[in-house]
């Protein structure tokens, strides 16, 4: 840990996956999955990042977590910059970084029983003796909620919630300073997944640590994060204080997105401002800023440029030509 | 609550094991199989010349008088026709060696004496198929052994690591695949000098491993990408771990399913290649070897046909109706 | 078309509605003494978590439970007066599509891969109306023109997985309208798609529903989306519906615990800060269900009487039905 408490710093990272055509594979061009995303997360602090479907923040998280390998960039967990780290110095530097992921029935081996898949973590990185790890899943289980007993049966057995609990607890296994929760109550339903973020919120207050929460749920980040990213096809689009975001939201994605949020008050009813079409295909993003075609202010910046991400106050950060020259003239 | 007991719940094959025996059909293939696999291991005391136990010379020989040193050179139907006064013999069910011929009684349709009749040099056609059935079985084991054993090496190591490790190996199975495996066979049998059963199940397994490592390197595929997969690679993992603890346990089902099929399929090739003439050499007794015997003795001899088809086809059938009974049973929508 | 200049003539009136299934595990209770009531040109939301039974409701409306292991084994389903629950499967093929139509949660799954959408919307047309291949055509265009699909000359001639999701979930909906049904069953129609997409859908329905007066029976998890759309909401537990009221005092003054619980557990800007309320345990088995009310052993209101005796639904305030003993006392006790 740095000492202004940065447990992760990830800068220009991208993930471009190579487009392959005809017999002999040639490399056609290449999706930008992620292309040049930076952020940082303190001590106990929750990142959201937010965005569509097919906008690269699940591919984000995982290359922030070498389980898929950056184009390029920088990550810095706890001071080490993993992407300088192979082989077992990796894999020994992964007890640091953990994930949880969406879907409850296949993060979880359905040939392992629930005592094995917690404690494989411990058994893999040598840190507990066979009768000390039975000790340490029975105290994990009891943790997440669940039954000492839970230890000997199968993942089958249980339900959605259970089992997201059961994948908490595998990660909680290694003390991870770093947490990636990669949508993790979209599965759920709205009962099971309170109690589940309730649990995350607890384990975050005792041991402090830090989560990158990936969610479409826009009424979720805003409970849950502390500062939240917005992406539109491999890029952050707008970055903020989650307060900030929600209130006084500047990208016109951002914006529409909010709109298009249907919040759970028949009161709030609003003549929404529809966003036309959908998410262009990542393989050819349009040209200039990725959002113009799709955007009511667009002018000829644009279609020709990608607008910078600028600050334009209280570590409020906006990539759009139109914002950028408000703030300029406003100046 | 830390005071209950680890509650141990039935494992996948616990359950895949329950839900085959609902299924009657399977069952009764299973039990087939069984009795198929006893006779062949038990040939030797099914179908011999030689005695079971004999007491000689106040010595006990038990239970393979054929293993013992001193008797080995004794010609056992003679000896055992002139059994010396004070000793004592226990005779195979079958009392008579698949090799033993008798030229005065060939051709013989069953009787009480040879109950599936003799062949064309009066050899008993039962003792033959007992003995036969250790080739076509072994056959059908060994090859898918080395098929199975093949495929899951070269399929998950293609699955799992892709790239330019996958494209050379899903090359050289589709060159192999591009032959018609029978003629591959006859082409590999062809080049040794001495045919043995040992040369036909490694050709056999040889050949058909493409169809296995295909299936394998399918379930890597898709399996890798599968969250507790890279849940093991974000626990900090060895890829041999993950493969082989995670991944495989997961993929091996249908590798089963299809290699129960497939032994049904090496049975059929050994069957095939014995009747066409290039399996297991003569005197050696086999199912096949015995039906194309039958070839030249249609219209005399239906016994030669009759038994040897029906075994073949009976054990095809069981292997089978295992096999579409493991399918069911290890259905992903058993919700395991 | 009988009864449809009457304005407050009810679509779909369904009463005392039970499904069951027989399995090997027991008689499970998908849909128990389920009443609904729908009217012209209006949208009821029906809600509630996986497996409470609203899906099972809205096949068993369409006639479609899988049969074995599902049977209706009682209640009327009254489609402009007309009961579908005594009607023969022959007749019901007849109603279905025509009269009732239902779009799904995955249009993927309901368009046919390997046909182009002009030749599954024509088909779909034309099982029903007697119509030229050209005429039905012609309506197909006009239909998909009325969705909102760019081009839709050229989307005719596409496959399915040409399209995008949502396109996809627009085709279905065309297919839908197409005949022009009184009743649209819209089963978790946007729960694939995301926000933008969902909001445009949503629309989309909003002003089909307007324009063609069709009754809309919206089945959804998601109580937000139910808020933005629905005009009634029944709120289904366990096979039952335990909570019935317009939209707007349902989500004002919740007046059973298990609805209010679920408003609760919502996470929204304003529990900033504070824990989520959540509901202990999980939905009991429906083949086990408990005596007396069936979410008795969750609930933090239960008394003696709860365990005891089964609630009905029955009226607290005008148009507000609430199945709970204590559904007066719910406001007050639950702050």
């Amino acid at each position: 840990m740095t000492s202004n408490g940065t447990v992760v710093e990830v800068r220009g990272l991208k993930k471009h996956y190579p487009v392959r055509q005809g017999v002999f594979s040639r490399v056609a061009g290449s999706v930008r999955a992620v292309d040049g995303v930076s952020f940082s997360i303190a001590r106990g602090r929750t990142f959201g990042l937010v965005g569509e479907s097919g906008c690269g923040k699940t591919t984000c998280a995982r290359a922030a977590l070498r389980l898929v390998e950056p184009t390029e960039g920088d990550i810095f967990i706890n001071g080490t910059n993993i992407l300088s780290l192979s082989g077992k110095h990796l894999r020994r530097a992964r007890r640091g970084f953990q994930i949880i992921f969406q879907d409850p029935y296949a993060s979880l081996n359905p040939r392992m029983t629930v005592g094995a898949i917690i404690g494989e973590g411990l058994k893999v990185h040598r840190m507990a003796s066979r009768r000390e790890r039975r000790r340490r899943v029975t105290e994990l289980l009891e943790r997440v909620g669940l039954s000492a007993g839970a230890a000997g049966r199968y993942p089958h057995e249980f339900s959605g919630g259970q089992r997201q609990r059961i994948g908490i607890a595998r990660a909680l296994a290694l003390s991870p300073a770093f947490l990636v929760c990669d949508e993790p109550v979209s599965a759920l339903d709205v009962s099971i997944s309170a109690q589940i973020i309730n649990l995350l919120k607890d384990l975050q207050e005792e041991t402090q640590m830090s989560y990158l929460f990936i969610s479409h749920d826009l009424n979720l980040v805003e409970y849950i994060c502390d500062e939240v990213a917005v992406m539109y096809l491999g890029r952050i689009v707008e970055q903020a204080h989650a307060e900030v975001i929600y209130e006084r939201a500047m990208h016109p994605y951002t914006r529409a997105l909010l709109a298009a949020n249907p919040l759970p008050d028949p009161e709030k009813r609003r003549e929404k401002i529809l966003l036309g079409g959908a998410v262009p295909n990542p393989a050819s993003p349009p040209q200039g800023c990725h959002f113009h075609p799709r955007c009511d202010a667009a002018d000829e910046a644009c279609r020709l440029q990608y607008p910078k991400l600028v600050e334009i106050g209280g570590g409020h950060l906006v990539a759009c030509h139109m914002v950028d020259q408000k703030s300029k003239t406003s100046q | 609550m830390s005071e209950a007991p680890v509650e141990k719940s039935p494992s996948y094959w616990r359950l895949v094991a329950r839900e085959f025996m609902r299924r009657k059909l399977s069952v009764a293939a299973l039990i087939g199989v069984s009795g198929f696999i006893l006779v062949a291991l038990f040939a030797p005391w099914l179908a011999n010349d030689a005695p079971i136990v004999l007491v000689r010379d106040g010595r006990v020989y038990f239970p393979s008088t054929f293993t013992y040193p001193e008797l080995r050179s004794i010609d056992w139907a003679y000896y055992m026709d002139n059994l010396p006064e004070g000793q004592w013999a226990l005779m195979p069910p079958v009392p008579i060696s698949p090799y033993r011929d008798d030229i005065f009684n060939t051709l013989r349709p069953p009787s009480r004496e040879h109950p599936m009749g003799t062949d064309d040099v009066g050899r008993d056609v039962l003792s033959r198929m007992i003995w036969g059935s250790r080739i076509s079985l072994s056959v059908g084991f060994v090859a898918v052994g080395i098929a199975v054993v093949l495929g899951v090496i070269f399929g998950s190591i293609a699955g799992y690591f892709g790239g330019m490790v996958d494209i050379i190996i899903s090359r050289i199975i589709e060159i192999v695949i591009c032959f018609p495996m029978f003629f591959l066979l006859l082409t590999i049998i062809a080049l040794v000098a001495r045919v043995n059963i040992y040369y036909l199940m490694f050709a056999i397994g040889i050949v058909g491993w493409t169809g296995v490592a295909r299936l394998v390197r399918g379930e890597f595929l898709k399996l890798r990408e599968q969250e507790f997969a890279v849940a093991a690679r974000a626990l900090g993992a060895p890829a041999t771990r993950v493969m082989f603890r995670h991944i495989l346990p997961n993929a091996i089902a249908p590798v089963l399913v299809s290699a129960t099929f497939g032994v049904a399929g090496a049975i059929l090739t050994e069957s095939g290649l014995s009747f066409l003439g290039f399996g297991v050499p003569p005197p050696t007794a086999s199912w096949g070897s015995i039906l194309s015997l039958a070839r030249q003795y249609v219209y005399q001899a239906w016994w030669l046909t009759a038994f040897p088809g029906a075994a073949i086809f009976l054990s095809i059938l069981c292997y089978n109706l295992i096999g579409e009974g493991l399918r069911d049973a290890v259905d992903p929508r058993l919700k395991v | 078309m009988s009864g449809r200049g009457d304005d407050n003539h009810k679509v779909l009136d369904v009463r005392g509605l039970c499904t069951r299934f027989f399995t090997s595990a027991g008689v499970a209770r998908a849909v128990d003494e389920v009443a609904l009531s729908l009217q012209r040109g209006k949208t009821l939301g029906l809600v509630g978590e996986s497996g409470c039974g609203k899906s099972v409701t809205a096949l068993s409306i369409m006639r479609l439970v899988p049969d074995p292991p599902g049977r209706i084994t009682s209640g009327e389903i009254l489609l402009d007066g007309q009961d579908l629950a005594s009607l023969s499967e022959k007749r019901m093929r007849e109603i279905r599509g025509r009269e009732v139509a239902m779009i799904f949660q995955e249009p993927m799954t309901s368009l046919n891969p390997v046909f182009t959408i002009g030749n599954q919307l024509i088909e779909a047309i034309r099982v029903h109306e007697d119509l030229s291949k050209s005429q039905a055509r012609r309506l197909a265009l006009e239909m998909l023109e009325r969705v909102g699909i760019p081009n839709p000359a050229e989307r005719l001639s596409n496959y399915p997985h040409q399209l995008s999701g949502g396109q996809q979930q627009r085709v279905m909906i065309a297919m839908a309208i197409s005949l022009n049904p009184r009743l649209l069953i819209a089963d978790e129609p946007t729960t694939a798609l995301d926000v933008t997409v969902q909001a445009q859908i949503l629309k989309l329905l909003d002003e089909l529903r307007r324009e063609f007066s069709i009754g809309i029976l919206f089945i959804t998890h998601d109580m937000a989306v139910i808020a933005q759309t629905a005009d009634d909401v029944a709120v289904m537990y366990a096979g039952r519906i335990v909570e019935t009221a317009d939209v707007f005092s349902l989500f004002k003054a919740p007046r059973h615990p298990y609805t209010r619980l679920l408003f609760e557990s919502i996470p929204t800007e304003k529990a900033r800060g504070s824990r989520l309320r959540t509901i202990k345990g999980t939905v009991p088995p429906l083949t086990h269900l408990p005596r007396g009310c069936n979410f008795q052993k969750r609930c933090p209101l239960a008394i003696e009487r709860c365990i005891e005796e089964d609630p009905t639904l029955r009226e607290i305030a005008g148009g507000h039905l609430s199945a709970c003993h204590r559904a007066e006392e719910v406001e007050e006790l639950m702050r």
